[in-house]
């Protein structure tokens, strides 16, 4: 009985971290190259319940639940056409390289800009990688990206962007500002074939309906929960207050 | 619980955005005018302990990547009005404010002050100055930008100056301050002098250009950001039923 409420409590905590991750995905609906995090669900520790006479199993309960793993569902946002040179947007798994003061960060927010020296930067003047480094435009009256990433300057390749990929969203790990990380072990992909818009922005993944079913489904999970709470404590206080008393 | 907050950083997102459409589209008539955008970017993640040992990061919240004006030629619409100049391509008009000090502008509704100077809509003196003498029939600025006039009693034409326009090397960088004028800054880099082989852009007489601002595009914009509001108002609403929900466990 006492077990039912603890493990009740962890369905709760579960509902309410599950409700926390679903709101930072609301919270970025409109995020540029955001991309929305789903969470899985672990049974914690199976235990081994014996007979108290017979020293017999009788089987197996589980000792609760808890939040296994938030996986990155990197599914492609929606494109949106901002005719802004500056602005790109990468396909799929791949990602443009940033150089960050925390080290190499990749992104998919590619609404760049030129800062004063000329170099392409991030919004907050982070340098967007080239082949070699950062990229230098300055002195450069038009120019523009093709699909592989290449830049050409006055029509004369000029550099191209630095595009790394990966297999599966697992392998990265979101840190904030729209950057990523590698997760430790993971490695990237080679010869991934890149698709480079200029132009377009991709916006967030997130999907407002299926976020709003999951929100319902929080709720409601936490209500039974909940209730499972309430009778516990029926049932103790049923034990504790009326077994043994007499009428 | 974090959601509430976390949702709450959405919604004063959505807030600013909201603002920011507002005024696209208070500016939609106002003559070379330049449209803003805005981007939003994922706020820090923060590790939770799930379980002995075990950590999840959790999200925060969402923040502002950047506001950025768009400069995008917009649309050109024909006044008659031979002092009206609009410029097709990159280049900027320069102005001198009353301070003295130089500034921007796409916004080439001229006229002829009382002293015969080119003074924009709001008075600042055209740069370099042009100022016009006697009477004339007729005033003529070409696509290079000399202005000359048709001289009332002989009808010879004359040459009496000429529009330089500027350009940045990053417009982006350029700040936005009223009365449709622009400011240099670090980031814009200095303005830099045409050199009269057109490449900064043709000027239009008779022309104006409008703002850059598609409604379409705004009106999309401003469904998305309410939306947007909507759904974080609704997380809001639902942490706060659960957070009801155990407050009401014990009666």
């Amino acid at each position: 009985m006492i077990n039912g409420l603890y493990l009740a409590t962890s369905g709760m905590n579960v509902e309410q971290k599950r409700m926390d991750i679903l709101s930072n995905n609301l919270a970025n609906i409109n995020s540029t190259g955001f991309k929305k995090e789903k969470v899985v669900f672990e049974v914690y520790k199976d235990r081994t319940f014996l007979h108290l006479l017979k020293n017999q199993e009788i089987g197996n309960i589980t000792g609760g639940v808890v939040i296994g793993q938030t996986l990155l569902d990197m599914s492609e946002g929606s494109l949106k056409q901002t005719g802004n040179p500056m602005d790109f947007a990468v396909s799929g798994m791949s990602l443009f390289v940033i150089d960050t003061p925390d080290g190499l960060r990749y992104t998919k927010n590619g609404a760049f800009k030129i800062d004063e020296d000329g170099y392409l930067t991030t919004q907050e003047g982070y340098y967007v990688q080239g082949s070699v480094g950062n990229i230098l435009l300055n002195d450069v009256d038009s120019f523009y990206v093709d699909e592989s990433g290449d830049i050409y300057a006055d029509d004369n390749l000029l550099d191209s962007l630095n595009i790394v990929s990966v297999e599966e969203g697992n392998h990265l790990l979101m840190v904030g500002n729209s950057y990523f990380v590698l997760r430790e072990g993971a490695d990237f992909a080679e010869d991934v074939p890149v698709n480079v818009m200029q132009g377009y922005l991709e916006g967030s993944n997130v999907n407002g309906i299926a976020e709003m079913v999951d929100m319902i489904a929080i709720t409601r999970a936490y209500e039974a929960n909940l209730r499972v709470i309430k009778m516990s404590d029926e049932v103790l206080a049923k034990a504790v207050n009326q077994v043994g008393k007499i009428v | 619980m974090n959601s509430l907050y976390i949702a709450a950083t959405g919604m004063m997102n959505q807030q600013l955005n909201v603002d920011m459409i507002s005024n696209n589209l208070a500016n939609i008539n106002t003559t070379g005018f330049k449209k803003s955008d805005i981007n939003f970017k994922d706020l820090a993640y923060k590790n939770v302990v799930i379980a002995k040992e075990r950590y999840s990061a959790i999200g925060l919240g969402s923040s502002v990547d950047g506001v950025r004006k768009i400069f995008t030629q917009g649309n050109i619409k024909d006044t008659g009005n031979p002092l009206d100049l609009a410029i097709e391509g990159e280049g900027y008009f320069s102005v001198r404010q009353a301070d003295g000090t130089l500034a921007y502008t796409r916004d080439g509704s001229f006229r002829i002050d009382s002293e015969g100077r080119f003074v924009n809509s709001s008075g600042n003196i055209l740069e370099p100055p042009v100022t016009v003498e006697g009477f004339f029939n007729e005033i003529l600025i070409s696509e290079k930008g000399v202005i000359s006039v048709v001289e009332a009693d002989s009808e010879e034409l004359r040459e009496i100056g000429k529009i330089t326009l500027v350009r940045f090397q990053n417009p982006a960088g350029l700040e936005a301050i009223s009365g449709n004028l622009f400011k240099e800054t670090i980031a814009s880099g200095p303005a830099i002098n045409d050199n009269d082989d057109g490449t900064f852009g043709n000027i239009r007489q008779g022309y104006l250009e409008m703002s850059n601002i598609n409604v379409i595009e705004e009106m999309v914009n401003l469904i998305v950001a309410q939306r947007a509001y909507e759904i974080n108002s609704k997380a809001i609403k639902s942490s706060d039923e659960m957070m009801g929900m155990a407050n009401a466990l014990r009666q």
